[in-house]
């Protein structure tokens, strides 16, 4: 069975790293991005099934990155990862095109639910 | 055939070494005053001209007290002088203030940095620690840096109201400060040995005597270095601030002289007391603070065991631990779950109860709740009887004692 790729977008290599391990022992293929620059890169160069991203990074913050993979896939489901606890935000994000959105700190169970539920859709 | 003449050496006990030179010059003496003359060694404390009837019959070693005393009441001539240092204590006062004298600085703030570290303190410090409030501090506090020129500026910045500071010292200040400053007297920075005879004995070979002594200082010179002594045969008897301190004393140059050894003792008892008095208030504040320490220990040991009962008798399956997954604490219903008595479970290291149900290691996910990325993830506890369980484990961070401490909740079981 092919497994489905994930992109992992944020700019602490600490949280890319874990994200990548825990994503990989439930079986999915992960790339990880330690800007928006380099996550539209890997956006143009690869097919993902599913982005996780996180909004608050140095130069093109999360929105800009949003905005921009939409605009290259606008298929492709988006799971906003925030350590900011702002329902407003939220909307917007999801107003923006997101699939889903998520705070920080995660609940592992419900991040592989919303996974799950929005690679299915794929 | 004429009596032998003695030549009193003091200090004999501290400084073995000046004996050679001593025995080189009773020869010189003994050439020119067809006298024999004979070094006389005399030991730390005892005073050569107090103790000898016969003055005119004798030649000496001095300090510069018993040098001055010679010079005021006997017609004795100075033959040279053996310095420990070429420079000299100097008072300064600022320009325009008034005073003229010694005198004039009783019950001023001086500053002298390193005023007690000598053991037989000059007249003049001894007046000074006697009269003045006196500040050492300067040399303490600016160690590294030369506390001799900061308390230099200590007068210009109106600190205080004269220093003591080394002759160096005052020459390395700006000119435009110098100029601001007036030099009240100097005294000699460490011991000062004169060499004095009376000018009786001495007859006419006074000059010849004179070039003797100087051409074998030179021959001496590396003798002299060895023992830190410089020869100086001009001006070397400077007595107008040491008569000026030794009256301030209340004193006479011949009843100082037989006191001196009781005024250091005094003087040297004072400081001693002073540094112990101010041992005793640093004492006396460390025992307030050691009290208020006790207190506050005993205050969180009491928010301790009253968060510990909190904890104890909460129905939720609770355990807090340390981020490095040292037990601190379980809630009755959590040790109940896991068939362990609570105390099996503090002090031990969490692994030995849970592990995670993901490839990364409990440490690990530990180290993402204490970065906030992570709130919960399912782990599987292993009860005393060696069944396990898997449960999903709801974590928080609280601040204990100033210590972050990760409080994790079991919030549901695992249904396979």
């Amino acid at each position: 069975m092919v497994k489905k790729k994930i992109l992992v977008v944020d700019d602490e290599r600490n949280v890319c790293e874990f994200l990548e391990e825990f994503l990989e022992f439930k079986e999915f293929e992960t790339f990880s991005a330690l800007s928006g620059v380099e996550a539209l890169r890997l956006i143009r160069e690869h097919r993902f099934d599913l982005v996780l991203l996180d909004i608050i990074m140095p130069g093109m913050n999360g929105m800009e990155v949003l905005e921009k993979i939409k605009l290259v896939q606008p298929d492709i489901p988006i799971i906003v990862v925030s350590g900011v606890r702002d329902r407003k935000m939220a909307d917007n994000v999801l107003r923006m095109g997101a699939a889903d959105y998520i705070p920080k700190p995660i609940d592992l169970e419900r991040l592989e639910q919303m996974i799950m539920l929005n690679v299915q859709k794929v | 055939m004429a009596q032998t003449l003695p030549f009193f050496i003091p200090f004999s006990n501290r400084i073995e070494k000046l004996k050679i030179l001593a025995e080189d010059l009773a020869n010189i003496f003994t050439e020119n005053l067809q006298r024999k003359v004979e070094a006389r060694y005399l030991s730390n404390h005892e005073w050569s001209v107090i103790n000898t009837d016969n003055h005119e019959e004798a030649i000496f070693l001095l300090s510069q007290v018993e040098a001055g005393y010679l010079e005021a009441y006997a017609d004795f001539q100075v033959l040279f002088g053996l310095n420990r240092s070429v420079e000299k204590k100097v008072i300064i006062v600022e320009q325009n203030e008034g005073c003229r004298n010694l005198m004039d600085l009783r019950d001023c703030r001086i500053t002298y940095p390193l005023c007690n570290h000598t053991v037989l303190p000059h007249p003049v410090t001894l007046f000074l620690k006697n009269n003045c409030q006196l500040q050492e501090k300067s040399g303490e506090l600016y160690r590294g840096i030369d506390a001799s020129l900061v308390a230099a500026r200590a007068v210009l910045d109106k600190e205080v109201d004269a220093a003591v500071v080394s002759s160096v010292d005052y020459r390395l200040l700006d000119h435009k400060e110098r100029q601001k400053l007036r030099i009240l007297g100097t005294f000699p920075l460490h011991d000062q040995f004169i060499c004095m005879i009376h000018k009786q004995l001495l007859g006419e070979n006074g000059t010849v005597l004179k070039q003797k002594c100087r051409r074998w200082s030179k021959a001496a010179e590396d003798r002299l270095h060895d023992l830190a002594l410089y020869y100086d045969d001009s001006n070397v008897l400077d007595t107008s601030m040491l008569r000026e301190a030794v009256a301030g004393l209340g004193h006479t140059l011949k009843s100082f002289l037989k006191h001196q050894d009781e005024l250091c003792r005094q003087a040297n008892l004072n400081y001693q007391r002073e540094q112990l008095d101010k041992i005793q208030e640093k004492y006396n504040r460390l025992a307030i603070f050691n009290e208020k320490l006790i207190q506050m220990y005993k205050e969180v040991r009491g928010s301790r065991d009253q968060l510990n009962e909190i904890i104890e008798r909460a129905t939720d399956r609770m355990i807090l631990f340390m981020k490095d997954g040292t037990v601190i604490g379980a809630s009755r219903a959590f040790s109940k779950l896991l068939q362990y008595p609570r105390l099996e479970i503090i002090g031990k290291p969490i692994m030995n109860i849970m592990e995670a149900k993901l490839n990364t290691p409990l440490d690990k996910l530990i180290q993402q709740v204490d970065f906030e990325l992570l709130r919960s993830f399912y782990v599987t506890l292993q009860k005393k009887d060696g069944s396990r369980e898997n449960f999903k484990m709801e974590f928080t961070l609280i601040e204990l004692s100033g210590a972050k401490v990760i409080v994790g909740v079991i919030s549901k079981k695992e249904h396979l």
